[in-house]
């Protein structure tokens, strides 16, 4: 196991925060487009570090720890989801593009890529969430369903749908 | 099958997840309908564009200065094992992030095509002994003579089709040659090296069908390595 991630687990919070900054800016990202707004995106990733830190003495090394941080983050986003029912619904922050700005999007194609960014932020929560596991982070239909606690089949379809709706959106 | 249908396999067949016989009726399909074809296009380009997504964004702000505040000390955490719900997920690696469609164009017709030739050689089976299912652009292009005579081998039937692709190919390689410019430099490079193995499983295929002329199934891999590469290079051009 990692040196870093074994002194973390003793409770060196300055070996947990390397942790934290070597995996910010792919647990961010998630929780953003999970999310589709900035500031929720911000409080979730806290809370991933959070319960990171708690759950760290149980981590036994059998996958990367990035691995396991990554699916972590994922069940608290899709946990925070389920809660989010009785909560404001919250309104993606049109304001705030910079946030969907990144070094490489920029490199690439600026317009293209935040107008997918915003696009996505902008799909109803469910098609959403299976747009950026499926089509972005390379999850299977399956594993979706699975943390999702749903069908495979409700899982393409919520595909099909934000695939068409971001077709839309971005005009083509 | 009618636009319909082809319009709801449209999302597994860019996934590689349709079973070999749907794929190849979609295929098909698309090769003679404009209409299903620009659908595909418009999927493919929205996945590239997805798949190339950075995988990192900066927060606004430093997380840090709230999360460390929150972290409490180690030995007043209880001892948990490992959340169960997480680590049966994490056995595997983490699922790669999809690939650009070119890519996996390339791998698939690659794979298909290595595998296939390995098959035939191991089981020493190069003609097949059933009726040759000619391919779709070898049926089209077929004269009826050849098809009912029998005489013409495999390979000769594909012929005219094999025309075709040629010319279709070579129409479409000056174009994507005057817009790699305009590419970035790394897609560029990856449709060209894809290309080239598409390149390799057309003339390993042409090369045993040269050795075995009525093997029809070496005719379907060589027409499919043909229309990959067709296909490669009209998404390519529309880039």
């Amino acid at each position: 196991m990692d040196l870093t991630v074994r002194r973390a687990q003793q409770g060196d919070t300055a070996a947990f925060e390397q942790l934290y900054r070597d995996n910010v800016g792919r647990i961010y990202a998630l929780c953003l487009r999970l999310s589709g707004d900035a500031g929720r995106a911000e409080e979730l990733t806290q809370d991933v570090f959070v319960r990171a830190w708690e759950k760290l003495a149980g981590f036994q090394g059998r996958s990367a720890f990035s691995t396991w941080l990554h699916r972590l983050a994922v069940n608290v986003v899709l946990g925070d989801r389920r809660s989010e029912s009785v909560r404001v619904h919250r309104v993606f922050a049109t304001d705030q593009p910079e946030k969907y700005e990144t070094p490489s999007a920029r490199a690439s194609d600026p317009g293209t890529a935040m107008d997918l960014e915003r696009a996505i932020a902008t799909l109803p929560p469910g098609a959403r969430t299976v747009f950026v596991l499926h089509d972005v982070e390379g999850y299977k239909h399956e594993e979706i369903a699975e943390m999702q606690g749903s069908a495979v089949g409700t899982s393409k379809a919520q595909l099909h749908r934000a695939r068409r709706l971001l077709r839309e959106a971005l005009g083509r | 099958m009618t636009h319909e249908r082809i319009l709801d396999l449209l999302d597994d067949f860019v996934g590689g997840d349709l079973p070999p016989r749907d794929e190849r009726d979609v295929r098909r399909h698309l090769m003679g309908c404009e209409g299903c074809r620009a659908e595909e296009q418009s999927l493919r380009a929205l996945l590239d564009q997805a798949a190339a997504l950075s995988d990192e964004v900066a927060p606004g702000r430093d997380l840090w200065q709230a999360i460390a505040p929150r972290l409490q000390p180690r030995d007043s955490l209880p001892r948990e094992a490992e959340d169960p719900a997480i680590e049966v997920r994490v056995i595997g690696p983490r699922p790669a992030r999809p690939l650009p469609w070119w890519m996996l164009a390339a791998a698939s017709i690659a794979l298909v095509v290595t595998t296939s030739l390995m098959t035939l050689q191991l089981s020493g089976r190069g003609a097949d002994p059933a009726p040759a299912p000619a391919p779709i652009a070898a049926q089209q292009a077929q004269p009826p003579a050849a098809a009912s005579g029998g005489t013409p081998t495999a390979l000769a039937a594909f012929r005219p089709a094999e025309q075709d692709f040629e010319k279709a190919i070579a129409e479409l390689e000056p174009v994507l040659r005057t817009q790699r410019g305009r590419m970035a430099p790394q897609t560029a490079a990856t449709i060209q090296a894809n290309l080239r193995i598409i390149d390799q499983a057309i003339e390993e295929s042409r090369a045993a069908l040269a050795a075995d002329p009525n093997s029809a199934e070496l005719t379907r891999m060589l027409s499919d390595a043909y229309h990959s590469k067709l296909n490669v290079l009209r998404r390519a051009v529309s880039l």
